[in-house]
């Protein structure tokens, strides 16, 4: 039987192979990444990844596992939660290959003065902002992973829809309602998941690395007071290295690519509750005023 | 006897110095990332040269001290070296 999905993409420096047997999963893919660079015929595939159905236990529900180069590498999920999972799969396959850069567990938006990186743990409210900034004319170039070669300044893009949860999906539905999401995906582990189509800026799928002018470390805070305020680069350093999926495995050559990261790069933290605010915030932050 | 003070490993800690209060430090014997007060980064840093005696490190900090303008500051370079020792950055060298 032929696939339900089966289509090869450029995605940032890499091209995925997404197959899957799954006939629910073909709307999401072809909403969120229709518009996406098909890669040429005859491409070399780095991630090959699919969703397939599995045995159903007694009396479970219907199952479905992620594979990447046709191998198991987690447990089955509920099939209502595949695209999550094809999602999440997709995200890990950067997380741990991909040495040649220093990742960063961050966003990464950008203007035509240079890419801001915004590291943060989950619920930082990184993702947040990056849907934000990017239907607000921002150019996203990740919500996930800030790809620093080593040696500079420049980050790579890889951008992917935005992966909003819980009260994120209403905030952006409410302030954009006539945003491009995917279905919503309840009761996961992170609970209710949606994806973002956030790919409107004209250069969302140019390869080229942009250089990177600030480091933001957002923090959402309900009720707390809002405040953008310069960072140590010794306490940037060291939060930066804590969100890299491997500075630890490049060692030596790890400290020396966050050091020419991190130095004579402006580092802030971010404390906001207010969307409108944050975005005069970034505003600011692209215009250069906060380093007069 | 003055106890001797080296590093650990046969290469030197590499240190990030942007001009704060802080230094971070790699120590590529451990893989291990450290924030650093600019006193001990200066003590590390004149471990990286050669072994060293308190005494010794003792007089290169003052007169660190003196010519960044800071002398004055009181300092308890042995428990500095201590600290460092934990952290398996250097070791005694007797």
């Amino acid at each position: 039987m032929a696939p339900a999905l089966d289509q090869a993409l450029r995605i940032g420096p890499y091209t995925y192979r997404i197959r899957s047997e799954l006939p629910e999963l073909a709307a999401p893919v072809a909403s969120l990444y229709g518009t996406f660079p098909k890669a040429d015929s005859g491409s070399y595939i780095d991630f090959d990844v699919s969703l397939s159905p599995v045995r159903r236990r007694p009396g479970g529900p219907a199952r479905a596992i992620f594979r990447f180069d046709h191998r198991d590498h987690f447990a089955p999920v509920e099939r209502r939660h595949a695209f999550a999972t094809l999602e999440w799969g997709m995200n890990w396959c950067v997380s741990v290959h991909c040495n040649e850069y220093l990742k960063l567990h961050a966003g990464v938006v950008a203007t035509e003065t240079g890419a801001i990186v915004l590291p943060g743990v989950p619920g930082a409210g990184k993702s947040t902002l990056c849907a934000l900034l990017g239907l607000n004319g921002w150019r996203v170039l990740s919500d996930e992973h800030a790809l620093v070669t080593p040696g500079t300044k420049e980050v790579t893009p890889i951008y992917r829809p935005i992966s909003l949860k819980n009260e994120s999906i209403t905030l952006i539905e409410t302030l954009h309602g006539d945003a491009i999401f995917g279905p919503p995906i309840v009761d996961t582990h992170k609970g209710t998941v949606s994806h973002l189509k956030a790919d409107q800026h004209p250069d969302t799928f140019d390869p080229a690395p942009v250089t990177v002018r600030a480091i933001v470390f957002p923090q959402y805070r309900a009720d707390g007071e809002q405040q953008l305020a310069r960072r140590s680069k010794t306490s940037s350093f060291l939060t930066a290295a804590y969100h890299a999926f491997n500075y630890s495995l490049l060692g030596t050559a790890g400290f020396e690519a966050m050091r020419t990261l991190i130095d004579g790069t402006p580092c802030y933290d971010l404390q906001y509750r207010d969307p409108a605010w944050a975005l005069r915030a970034f505003d600011y932050l692209a215009r250069g005023d906060a380093d007069a | 006897m003055n106890n001797q003070w080296a590093l650990t490993g046969p290469d030197p800690p590499l240190l990030y110095d942007p001009g704060e209060d802080t230094v971070v430090c790699y120590n590529p014997a451990s893989g291990d990332t450290y924030r650093l007060s600019r006193p001990a980064a200066t003590l590390l840093s004149q471990l990286s040269q050669h072994p060293a005696s308190l005494d010794s490190l003792e007089q290169q900090l003052a007169a660190s001290a003196g010519a960044a303008g800071s002398e004055g500051q009181s300092v308890d370079v042995s428990a500095l070296l201590e600290e460092m020792e934990a952290l398996g950055l250097i070791r005694r060298a007797h």
